[in-house]
């Protein structure tokens, strides 16, 4: 597989999940609004939306106060912002459209379908759907395109695919962990009573991980922090924890990388020791900045070294 | 009575349909035309979906466009393809002895057929090319000779495109979009298939690999995806299971071409190339080029690589060559033409030059290095100022220019605003040249919308049709 078009498949990948996890966080940021605390906080999660998805200050700038529509339409439809879910789903489509020599019919028409669906999507159109149905919208197609990856020849793409998801998986668990993290906790490791504002970020940190679901099977009741933080660092098979993916990225550049996997995997590795090695009291507790901070700069790094060592 | 009225008519003439339409004349009449047009919108859909787009030249806007789609197939009876095809192919085998002669002993030159300084002195005669050791002689792999039609029995050759053509995909995806759209008009006509175009392609370029090697390693070279034949090139290089590069992706070591592989680099034996040659090696060509690759030419001479088409055939197919090909074709062939070339007026003769200005509003006027329908003068309609300004450029440099008669282009049943009505229409089909020359029996027809326009090519509001080589008709519908 050529190297250039292994960065468009890796970066198609990367620009999906990016656009299902920016539909979580407006979703998370649209629930939470709907509690009754944000009446004395309207801001509430709407700019940690941003912010996780890197685009607070570009918000601000441009747009100026955070206002449910304003920062809805600008995380859907706002071509100038580089995690916008239709600028996400552009990107993933100009990828594919380089690289669908290599692709299945069927996973180009979908990732190009859903590109002329996106094109569709206006003020009105948000209006209409209301941003559950454009989440709604943004998750199925998206999974869609996921079921078409089932026809891929075994070969090098997939690994590539994986990769490419599994480290913007990495990185947005980093990004929201560093993100609300300080704020759950600022009141120390407690558990939360059941029915409080507590409780309720609490999950919709895990919405917005994607780990809704995952923490009902595991752990459905009593809201204990340290089994949050469990599922979300540790959890050897939650889709959308950070070991799992961490896993999947080390297995990816072995696959496609064969004898060159290069400093990625080292990096991919050291992730894992650091995970595995992780003391939750102490992550919960006083460690709590230092370790988001480095798990940010080490996905960071392995995204960089991915793209210098293999895309290039 | 305009040129539309006089022009040939596929599907009737005098009164009768045609051989090979009477289904489809069926078909037609039965069919209507709410249904043509929600067929004709779910053609545009699977286009739009399957990126069967291309880019405009200077639209800035980035924006892809569709070539509209006719939903009404051209259709070619078996005895008329045949004797197309061999013109066709008759063509080509002198066009590439031609350039195997030019870049070698120039016997044709030495034997005044044509005059030497036409060829030599011609911008696009690449001292580059001179010598080179092209496998089985073959300089034109791919071949798309643009033909028009001015009665049942009359075809004319408009230009032999021997650099990349362009085109074939549509041909391909029209017949896709056709038999999705209407499968029962190919239970009631014997269509001949050309969906095995890239695996002749594909052996094509194979016999033509570099010697010694057997399993040759082929790959698409493209410009990139902002090219309007992007689709194009990403379709073609899928269905012959080859990669799709672009000039970034090889590089050249020990006069031998590699492409960069995540396992390594590979070797690469075939390059099907669909760059200029301007752009090809910065080494040997432009050096501002970012497309092509540096020391490909050296690679070629060494013979480690064989890009196809050759460098340097830009010289057979411009226009003022396209005059010889006749004379080509008896002296390397000892045969007459099958098929005739329009009459031609070179500007470069003053007596020439004189009879084209005298009679520009009847003649249709071309650069000799254009294409696209870009930078020509249809004298009928265009207006006297047009005229009149066209004649300075003639005068200003008349050896950039040729004239030829406004051909009256046959019209085929085309469903436009109005319905069915009749539009002008002109054939390009595909020959691939290697170890034999071959055609599959069809062609990408290029139809005028507009009513009563000539102008076929897609950058100027034209569309396409599938098109039918019929083994003949069974069943009514």
């Amino acid at each position: 597989m050529l190297t250039r078009i292994a960065g468009n498949c890796f970066w198609m990948s990367r620009y999906l999940e990016r656009a299902e996890n920016n539909a979580r966080l407006l979703r998370m940021a649209e629930r939470h609004a709907c509690m009754p605390e944000t009446a004395d906080d309207p801001v509430g999660l709407w700019s940690t939306a941003l912010e996780v998805g890197g685009s607070l200050d570009d918000y601000v700038a441009r747009i100026g106060a955070i206002a449910p529509d304003a920062v809805t339409r600008f995380m859907v439809l706002d071509r100038q912002n580089p995690s916008g879910i239709v600028a996400c789903i552009r990107n993933a489509r100009d990828n594919a459209r380089t690289a669908r020599h290599l692709l299945p019919d069927v996973l180009w028409d979908t990732t190009n379908g859903t590109w002329i669906e996106a094109q569709a999507l206006d003020e009105a159109r948000i209006a209409e759907m209301a941003t559950d149905g454009v989440v709604s919208w943004t998750l199925t197609r998206c999974r869609m395109i996921d079921g078409c990856m089932s026809e891929l020849w075994r070969d090098t793409v997939p690994h590539v695919i994986g990769l490419g998801r599994s480290i913007e998986r990495a990185d947005f668990i980093a990004r929201i962990l560093a993100e609300m993290l300080p704020k759950l906790l600022a009141q120390g490791c407690t558990v939360p009573r059941m029915g409080t504002a507590d409780c309720r970020r609490w999950k919709s940190l895990l919405e917005g991980l994607g780990l809704g679901e995952s923490w009902r099977r595991t752990n459905a009741g009593v809201l204990d922090p340290l089994k949050v933080l469990e599922l979300v660092l540790l959890h050897p098979t939650a889709p959308h924890g950070m070991l799992v993916n961490v896993r999947a990225m080390a297995e990816a550049i072995r696959g496609f990388a064969p004898g060159r996997e290069g400093a990625a995997l080292d990096t991919a590795r050291a992730i894992e020791a650091k995970l595995v090695s992780t003391d939750l009291q102490a992550v919960a507790g006083p460690s709590m900045d230092q370790f988001c901070r480095q798990l940010t700069a080490l996905t960071n790094q392995l995204g960089a070294e991915v793209q210098r060592d293999h895309f290039a | 009575m305009g040129i539309s009225d006089t022009a040939f008519n596929e599907m009737r003439a005098d009164g009768a349909v045609r051989d090979g339409y009477r289904a489809l004349d069926r078909w037609l009449a039965e069919t209507p035309a709410e249904r043509l047009a929600q067929r004709r919108d779910e053609a545009d859909r699977i286009f739009r979906r399957r990126g069967i787009t291309f880019a405009v030249y200077g639209d800035t806007s980035g924006a892809e466009r569709l070539i509209p789609f006719d939903v009404i197939p051209r259709v070619l009876a078996r005895t008329e393809w045949d004797r197309l095809s061999a013109g066709c192919i008759q063509r080509v085998k002198a066009l590439n002895m031609f350039l195997e002669d030019v870049y070698g002993p120039q016997e044709i030159l030495k034997a005044g057929k044509i005059p030497a300084q036409e060829i030599l002195g011609n911008a696009l005669y690449l001292k580059e090319a001179v010598g080179l050791c092209m496998p089985l002689g073959v300089h034109s792999h791919i071949s798309g000779v643009d033909v028009v039609r001015t009665a049942p029995e009359q075809w004319y050759v408009l230009e032999d495109n021997l650099r990349t053509p362009s085109g074939v995909s549509y041909m391909i995806e029209n017949r896709a979009a056709m038999q999705r759209l209407f499968p029962e008009l190919f239970r009631s006509n014997r269509v001949a298939p050309v969906g095995h175009y890239p695996d002749l392609l594909r052996e094509t370029l194979r016999s033509v690999a570099p010697p010694g090697v057997d399993h040759p390693n082929i790959v698409v070279l493209t410009p990139g995806s902002l090219n309007s034949a992007y689709f194009e090139h990403g379709f073609l290089a899928a269905r012959m299971g080859a990669r799709l590069v672009e000039g970034q992706d090889l590089y050249v070591e020990n006069d031998r071409v590699y492409m960069k592989e995540t396992t390594g680099p590979t070797p690469v034996h075939v390059i099907y190339r669909r760059i200029d040659d301007d752009f090809l090696d910065p080494e040997a060509f432009k050096p501002e080029s970012v497309l092509g690759v540096k020391g490909l030419l050296r690679a070629i001479r060494a013979g480690n690589v064989t890009v196809t088409n050759a460098i340097g055939n830009g010289v057979a197919d411009d226009k003022a060559t396209y005059f010889h090909v006749p004379a080509m074709i008896r002296f390397y062939l000892g045969e007459e033409p099958i098929l005739s070339n329009v009459p031609t007026w070179r500007c470069r003769d003053k007596a020439d030059l004189a009879y084209v200005l005298e009679h520009l509003a009847e003649l249709v006027v071309k650069e000799v290095h254009g294409s696209g329908g870009y930078g020509m003068l249809v004298g009928p309609t265009a207006t006297k100022a047009q005229v009149a300004a066209f004649a300075e450029k003639l005068k200003e440099k008349p050896d950039g220019y040729i004239a030829q008669p406004t051909l009256a282009l046959s019209t085929c049943p085309t469903f436009v605003e109005n319905g069915v009505a009749p539009r002008h229409v002109d054939l390009r089909p595909y020959v691939l040249a290697g170890k034999s020359i071959e055609l599959v029996p069809g062609a990408l027809t290029r139809v005028a919308l507009k009513e009563g326009s000539l102008v076929v090519n897609s950058s100027q509001g034209g569309g396409t049709k599938d098109t039918w080589v019929v083994e003949g008709e069974t069943a009514p519908c």
